[in-house]
């Protein structure tokens, strides 16, 4: 299975090189319009699967901050889903606000996993 | 042991090194901190801070430097007491450069991570206050230091939660102790030339200078004082007298005395601890609460009437010496001109089934 350490390693990778690059974005900027999920209010990180333990690691790790927004966030978008509208224009999260507020959690905690898994099978030699 | 040898002598860094070297595979590296909980700004921080030790660093986490360790064959605590935070490391002595290098990085570039605190060191820190509290010699001891010295020595051992500690106020400490000045490298069974070289090379040399918070002064001690708290489980009296570092030998003497068959009375325990600056006697009376009542009136009747401990002094420098082998830092006590011993004011703390339990001044 990806794990989002090979996603951001294949991600860097594309936005290496400049051929990938002038074809992905594009792309990527079609498939996140089309997904619509700013419209809801959304960010991309609240759409990251989250019944893993992971993920739930990485969410008990969010400043409180962090954690309020993404609850009132997830409130806004089922509240918009469940009546059928979209959120008024003014509302939808821009470009710039999507950040990717829980990737460097899921990173580090999944850096934390590759480094118990290597030392687990360790062999010694002397 | 002959060959032993005690050397110490100046460098170019701040930091006092001292290290015994002596034929064995096993050494024991040292590094005592001016940061115990009598230096702690707020309640219980030393405690925290001693947790955050050998936790992740910028250099390695925290497994890794445990998993390493455990391939060289050696272990790492960190303990702390009324006056310092030791950081110590057992290993073979090959390892030596290994440890030193590892100890230091723990000083030096321990990372401080959010999620730590949380999810390791509070955890960690409770399970050592609940273990603690298990004891009611230890409340009884709590109790005494707090009654005798208010402040400073006085400072709970361990973190309660009364008062509030964030991450940022534990980094502000760490910074505040971890200096040049404020700490000690202590080796046994280590070369000193080899020691002070690898230190040299390691990010110790790196610390910053501060100044140290080692105390000079002799704290006030209060006496006559009472305190009494209802608890289940066994009941305890206690006694306690705040020590002069001059006293410290009739009071060594005087609890061999107590707890060796000498005496004719019954104690559960009876110590001097030694602070720089000042110690604090204790003696305690645990089991149940009659019991107890009729042993701490025999034990206050025997002291206030004088009694003769000279008998215990040769006692008295054996176990000195034993635990002065065992220590980091020993301390010297002459105790062979101890004659007789008499109570006078003193604090007496009684927990547990206080209705059945003497008052101060009953005893």
């Amino acid at each position: 299975m990806a794990t989002h350490t090979s996603i951001v390693k294949a991600g860097d990778f594309i936005l290496r090189t400049p051929i990938l690059k002038s074809i992905f974005v594009p792309t990527a900027k079609f498939f996140i319009n089309q997904a619509g999920y700013r419209e809801l209010g959304l960010k991309f990180d609240d759409l990251i699967f989250d019944e893993t333990p992971v993920t739930q690691k990485a969410l008990s790790r969010l400043p409180s901050k962090e954690i309020y927004a993404r609850n009132f966030r997830t409130l806004t978008a089922a509240q918009s889903a469940i009546t059928h509208h979209l959120l008024p224009k003014d509302q939808w999260v821009k470009p710039e606000e999507d950040t990717p507020y829980l990737l460097p959690y899921l990173l580090e905690i999944e850096a934390e996993l590759a480094e118990r898994e290597e030392l687990d099978n360790i062999t010694v030699s002397k | 042991m002959l060959s032993r040898r005690l050397a110490t002598q100046s460098r170019g860094y701040a930091t006092k090194v001292s290290a015994k070297d002596f034929p064995g595979k096993v050494s024991t590296l040292t590094i005592k901190v001016n940061a115990g909980s009598r230096y702690a700004t707020k309640d219980g921080i030393s405690h925290l801070l001693s947790r955050f030790n050998f936790q992740n660093t910028t250099a390695r986490s925290a497994l890794r430097l445990t998993r390493e360790s455990e391939l060289l064959g050696g272990e790492f605590s960190s303990t702390i007491d009324r006056d310092s935070i030791y950081l110590s490391a057992k290993f073979l002595k090959e390892g030596l450069p290994y440890y030193v290098n590892a100890l230091s990085d723990v000083l030096y570039k321990t990372s401080f991570k959010p999620h730590e605190f949380p999810e390791v060191v509070l955890p960690a820190a409770k399970y050592d206050l609940s273990k603690a509290n298990a004891s009611p010699i230890f409340k009884a001891d709590e109790l005494l230091h707090s009654l005798s010295f208010r402040n400073g020595l006085g400072n709970p051992l361990y973190y309660d939660g009364v008062q509030k500690i964030s991450l940022e106020e534990i980094k502000e400490f760490a910074n505040k102790v971890y200096t040049k000045e404020n700490i000690e490298v202590i080796g046994s069974g280590i070369n000193e030339a080899d020691l002070n070289k690898f230190i040299s090379e390691s990010s110790l040399a790196q610390l910053p200078t501060g100044s140290s918070l080692s105390s000079s002064s002799v704290p006030k001690f209060y006496q006559g004082a009472e305190s009494r708290i209802r608890a289940s489980g066994e009941s305890v009296a206690a006694i306690a007298v705040p020590v002069k570092t001059e006293e410290f030998a009739t009071f060594e003497v005087f609890s061999a005395y107590l707890t060796s068959a000498l005496s004719d009375v019954v104690v559960s325990d009876a110590k001097l601890n030694k602070y720089s600056q000042a110690g604090l006697f204790t003696l305690f009376v645990k089991g149940d609460a009659s019991q107890v009542s009729e042993n701490i009136k025999k034990v206050a009747l025997l002291l206030k009437s004088g009694v003769d401990i000279s008998s215990a002094s040769g006692l008295a420098s054996t176990k000195l010496a034993l635990a002065s082998e065992a220590s980091v830092v020993p301390h010297q006590v002459d105790v062979s001109k101890v004659k007789d011993f008499k109570l006078g004011k003193f604090n007496y703390v009684a927990i547990g089934d206080i209705n059945n339990l003497p008052f101060a001044d009953e005893l």
